[in-house]
């Protein structure tokens, strides 16, 4: 199947800003399970140049800078990708120690990010919480992949997903608390558990294909970016779950990159130079396409999804 | 993994002067032998010699963000530490192996992880460490360890082993420099007959490894933590003797690539970063390092080629003492050799039999997290709550922790008072890559330290240091440190380098000198008033002058309510009080201690900038902020404590350093553009407080000789009136020299001559544009000055004067319009930033 997908992030400044710089990861990766076929960045106001380049988990990413005065700043990439569907079952599976035993002899790069997915992380310390939530799903005879589907039932199930309940800062503890959070809270804290349980996991965003319901014509913008979890098995590579919604990642699916945590993979980074207070619009789509080549978007029908900061 | 443990252990420790068979070792014998036959007089004269010249040349561990305390003394000790000819050898063939092991293990951490995949080292150690930084992994480049550094320490049997190696940049290598240069000024002769190494040669050849990383016309700078760190003092000493410009994160931009330098003439381009930061928080948008400040974007610079950063970035990794456990197979594999210098016995806990190792000898072992170092524990002394959360954290993360077996270090005499005892000892030793092989800095950085359980002797612990004398094998061939072409030792500002920040600096210099200068004149005047007023009992209190005095002293350093505001009566009638809190308390705005303190810290701040014996005047100034502070308890202006005249004294002292200090930066500053900014700094301020003392002094109804008298005399200009008009005193006189006499260095006049003809030459002004906004100002002034109707204006009848106050006042305010636009059109690069808000994933 083939998705186009659209991210549209726009920066306000109160006053001008005299210098920004700015890092960028929003173009899809290939992975086994999807191609991307183009993808294009638009920058507003166009900067002198755009650095593109792989980094360390191999995910493309893209900085610039600004540095003429400037009130705003737009920034869209449009992507092209071809997802295929995945097999249904689960794949046989190794049981933890195998599986940690099995990575140290594999000496190539899946296992160097699979020892680096089993420490904590800059957004996924261990704490007593993890420690809590494991009783509630506790490792016994279960392969890695099959504790790993338990675990994303048992968060659907026992977390209510909220929009606006977490920030980008809101400790695990706290969503565990409320047993609230959105999806990257819900990645987190599988990946917390999964780490603690010597089982290698990762943090992947990306988007989902949503449809409207029936009868009605999609909103423009009306989609948002996803994210989900990754645990590696020496015999079958990563393998995907999402337990925002209790599915595995079919071809509905887009993955843009996966790192450690979302401070891997953060969308848009930026510092700027003056500018005053800003705010922050974003926006994306994804729709189903024949196309083979990027089609032009309808412009400037902005609005949804606006945070005031 | 294997386990490495040490065998022997024996009870005494290792003493440095005694070879193994118990005989003292030739040199040694000598040093020793000289120092003890000296009186002890000499050796106290001796140690004040060395506290007084490691002042002089600002070398004190000191932190400008401690309130109160003022810069302790960088301790050295008068006796060296002696490395025998045949241990250096050893040493520096050791330090040499182990740099270039860890060079390559650097590289291959940032390159293709081979030894990682290998399992040579544990990927899970390097991801534990937080030097390990995820944006400089480039398969593409071969990382360079240029520089090296290691502390070094002796176990009971006196072999060498490391306790920590230092590979971000070589801390502490400017006090190695600045011990030597006391040391040899101190005790020349013991020096001279003890056929020590130079040490210079290392510094020469961090020099060239730079100029070969870069071609001639290129710039080098070094980055420079901010002035409030503890050896900011020690870094601006080693740029400036290095010749490169000291330079803070915020003086540096990155755009398309390429790192600039934001000067006063616009951005300067950068072609190496010798840094002295570290970089776990340098670039707020690489991975994990989330601070809004730093060099923005200077990882992808590295990257693209736009610049050099020495060391280069990532660096910090090899600092992970982890490493210990795999550099002895990791020396056979990567240079074929065995490894020379071992840590000490390390235990690596994310390694299961380790860990084992470790559970089982508890009691033996001291524990520290790789990502804290300086942090040493004994779980034999912690208590059951604290234990308890360690091994909890071990258990949870236990690739974050390593054990080290207990070793002691070896002694060496060092002086207690004027006597001479063993001390312990750990030399921090320094290498630089030359060619394919490091040359190491023959001598080194060694601390003293006394406690028992810190394997590290930070400079923090401030117990002292040692110069380390490497002894030749043969004669000595006779490298003088001031010989060394680089050796800017009274180094001024280049042209064209002058970062927007030290201009800012040295315009406040410039200011807070004349604020202290004006302020202390005042106070002086009050005083000495005082001392012949006191036969005025404190009820009959109505002597004019006085009362002008103090109301100027209000006005002008702006301490209000004091004499001027609510209450200032009741202050006028007895002043005492008031007056205590203008001479001691720091922490009030417009006291004079406080503008002391103003100084000295604007001073600090461009301390790689003025050369030393402007460093030592204001080494003295801080001396009355000191006696200020904290000598004068109660109000010293009863006269029969006699205190007065003692303070009096000590202003009569600092107005003449304050001279000294007017005269340095006239004399030892290129003319330049920052003694341009510094001395716009003075002229501005001086304007604003002439225009405010003459206003107040001559406000009120009575006007007396006595009061022009004062004035001519804060304005230190009744020696020219005197010549110049021999007759009375006279009001017309008095304020014509004062304000309109463009001859008078202290009029009003000159100063607005002088600030025009310094506007014109500032950067890019070379052909001031109409309405340009500063130089209309100044304009306005000195116009306003040169059309002035003097009749109106200087009446000696003072009732005649009505257009006094209002000109006054209006020339008193133009200093500030015109400080604004400097700070807009050359200070402004000095933007603040902040992070971009992040929206975070809500699909549902």
């Amino acid at each position: 199947m083939k998705l186009q997908v659209r991210h549209r992030t726009h920066y306000d400044y109160a006053s001008p800003a005299s210098l920004s710089n700015n890092h960028i990861c929003l173009q899809p990766r290939d992975t086994p399970n999807q191609q991307c076929l183009n993808s294009r960045v638009d920058v507003n106001p166009e900067p002198k140049s755009i650095d593109y380049q792989q980094d360390v988990f191999g995910n493309n990413v893209l900085q610039f800078n600004l540095s003429r005065h400037h009130n705003q700043c737009e920034i869209i990439v449009t992507s092209l990708v071809e997802t295929a569907d995945i097999v249904s079952t689960l794949p046989e599976s190794l049981k933890q120690a195998d599986n940690i035993a099995r990575i140290k002899q594999l000496k190539n790069n899946d296992a160097l990010m699979a020892v680096e997915c089993l420490l904590p992380s800059p957004y996924i310390q261990p704490t007593q919480t993890q420690d809590h939530y494991i009783k509630e799903i506790p490792l016994t005879t279960q392969t890695v992949i099959e504790y790993s589907n338990e675990l994303m039932s048992h968060i659907f199930n026992t977390f209510e997903y909220q929009s606006g309940f977490s920030t980008l800062i809101t400790p695990l503890s706290e969503i565990y608390a409320a047993r609230k959070g959105v999806c990257q809270d819900f990645a987190h804290l599988a990946i917390s558990v999964l780490r603690r349980q010597g089982i290698p996991a990762r943090y992947v965003s990306g988007y989902l294909e949503t449809l409207p319901p029936p009868g009605q014509t999609k909103l423009q913008g009306a989609d948002a970016s996803h994210a989900w979890f990754s645990v590696f098995d020496a015999d079958n590579g990563w393998f995907d779950f999402d337990p925002t919604n209790n599915k595995r990642p079919d071809k509905q699916y887009i993955t843009t990159a996966w790192g450690r945590d979302y401070g891997d993979v953060a969308p848009v980074k930026g510092v700027v130079y003056g500018g005053g207070k800003h705010s922050l619009t974003v926006e994306v789509d994804v729709n189903r396409t024949g196309n083979t080549t990027l089609s032009q978007t309808e412009p400037n029908v902005y609005a949804r999804s606006v945070d005031k900061l | 993994m294997p386990l490495n443990r040490l065998k022997t252990v024996s009870v005494t420790q290792y003493d440095e002067t005694l070879a193994l068979d118990g005989t003292e070792l030739p040199n040694w014998k000598h040093v020793t032998g000289e120092l003890t036959s000296r009186s002890a007089e000499q050796i106290q004269q001796q140690q004040a010699n060395i506290a007084r010249l490691l002042r002089a040349n600002g070398i004190a561990y000191s932190s400008l963000s401690d309130a109160e305390e003022s810069s302790r003394p960088w301790n050295l000790d008068l006796a060296p530490f002696v490395v025998e000819p045949k241990d250096w050898s050893w040493l520096k063939s050791a330090l040499d192996q182990r740099a270039r092991l860890k060079e390559a293990i650097f590289a291959d951490i940032y390159s293709d992880q081979q030894l990682l995949k290998s399992g040579l080292i544990p990927p899970a150690m390097i991801y534990a460490h937080r030097g390990y930084l995820r944006d400089a992994v480039n398969p593409n480049t071969t990382q360079k360890l240029p520089l090296f550094s290691s502390d070094l320490a002796r176990t009971k049997t006196g072999n060498w082993y490391v306790v920590d190696d230092i590979c971000q940049y070589p801390e502490g290598s400017g006090y190695a420099l600045e011990n030597r240069l006391a040391i040899t000024q101190t005790t020349p002769k013991l020096f001279g007959s003890s056929r020590v190494l130079r040490i210079a040669s290392y510094f020469k050849n961090i020099q060239r490894y730079i100029s070969e990383l870069s071609s001639s016309d290129d710039r080098c700078v070094l980055l420079a933590p901010g002035p409030t760190h503890p050896h900011y003092f020690e870094i601006a000493y080693l740029a400036k003797y290095l010749g490169y410009t000291l330079v803070h994160t915020g003086d540096l931009t990155v755009r398309d690539n390429r790192v600039f330098l934001k000067t006063v003439s616009g951005l300067g381009r950068v072609s190496v970063i010798f840094r002295f930061v570290d970089d776990t928080n340098i670039d707020p948008l690489a991975i994990g390092q989330a601070s809004a400040r730093g060099i923005t974007g200077l990882f992808q610079a590295v990257r693209a080629g736009g610049v050099k950063v020495i060391n280069p970035l990532g660096a910090g990794v090899l600092e992970n003492p982890a490493l210990n456990t795999c550099l002895p197979e990791l020396c056979e594999e990567l240079l074929g050799e065995s490894l020379k210098l071992n840590g000490a016995p390390t235990f690596w806990l994310g390694d299961s039999e380790h860990r084992d190792h470790f559970n089982s000898h508890r009691q033996d072992l001291l524990v520290t997290d790789v990502n804290n170092t300086n942090l040493l524990l004994d779980p034999q002394r912690m208590k059951g709550e604290d234990l308890e959360l360690l091994l909890n954290n071990i258990d949870r993360t236990p690739e974050r922790y390593v054990a080290f077996e207990r070793i002691d270090r070896s002694v060496a005499p060092s002086f207690r008072g004027t006597e001479l005892v063993p001390r312990k000892i750990t030399i921090r030793m320094y290498v630089v890559k030359h060619e394919q092989s490091y040359e190491a800095l023959p001598g080194g950085l060694c601390l003293l330290d006394s406690d028992e359980i810190g394997r590290r002797p930070t400079f923090e612990t401030g117990i002292g240091s040692k110069d380390t004398w490497v002894i030749a094998d043969g004669p000595i061939k006779p490298i003088s440190l001031l010989n060394n072409s680089v050796n800017a030792s009274d180094f001024s500002v280049v042209d064209g380098e002058l970062p927007s920040r030290v201009a800012e600096n040295l315009f406040w210099m410039g200011r807070n000198a004349e604020r202290c200068e004006k302020t202390l004149r005042l106070l002086r005047a009050v005083l000495q008033t005082l001392r012949t007023n006191t036969h005025h009992s404190a009820k009959e209190f109505q002597n004019p002058t006085l009362e002008a005095l103090l109301r100027a002293t209000t006005q002008t350093t702006g301490t209000v309510p004091g004499f001027i505001g609510r209450g200032a009566n009741k202050r006028l009638q007895s002043p005492q009080k008031e007056l205590l809190s203008l001479l001691t308390d720091v922490n009030r705005a417009g006291t004079l201690p406080y503008s002391l303190k103003s100084l000295s810290r604007s001073a600090s701040a461009v301390r790689d900038r003025v050369s030393t014996e402007l460093l030592h005047v204001l080494n003295k100034l801080e001396d009355t902020r000191l006696f200020l502070t904290h000598k004068i308890k109660a109000s010293p202006l009863q006269e029969e404590t006699g205190e007065l005249d003692l303070i009096s004294g000590h202003l009569d002292d600092s107005l003449m350093t304050l001279s000294a200090f007017t005269g340095l930066a006239h004399e030892n500053f290129s003319h330049g553009d920052g003694w341009r900014f510094m001395m716009l700094g003075r002229r501005l301020e001086r304007i604003t407080h002439t225009s405010s003392i003459i206003n107040t002094m001559l406000s009120r109804q009575h006007e007396d000789i006595e009061i022009l008298e004062a004035l001519l005399k804060l304005f230190d200009s009744s020696m020219t009136y005197r010549s110049r008009y021999r007759s009375q005193f006279d009001g017309y006189n008095v304020l014509r020299l004062l304000l309109l006499d463009e001859d008078n260095p202290r009029s009003l006049a000159f100063q607005f001559r002088e600030v025009e003809k310094e506007i014109a030459l500032l950067p890019g002004r070379r052909r001031i544009q109409p309405g340009d906004p500063l130089a209309r100002l100044a304009f306005s002034g000195l116009s306003r000055i040169r059309l002035a109707d003097t009749y109106a204006l200087i009446n000696a009848k003072r009732d005649a004067r009505q257009s006094l106050p209002k000109f006054l006042t209006v020339l008193e305010g133009l200093p500030n319009s015109m400080a604004e636009v400097l700070s807009a059109t050359y200070f402004t690069h000095v933007e603040s930033s902040q992070q971009l808000s992040d929206i975070h994933p809500t699909k549902h």
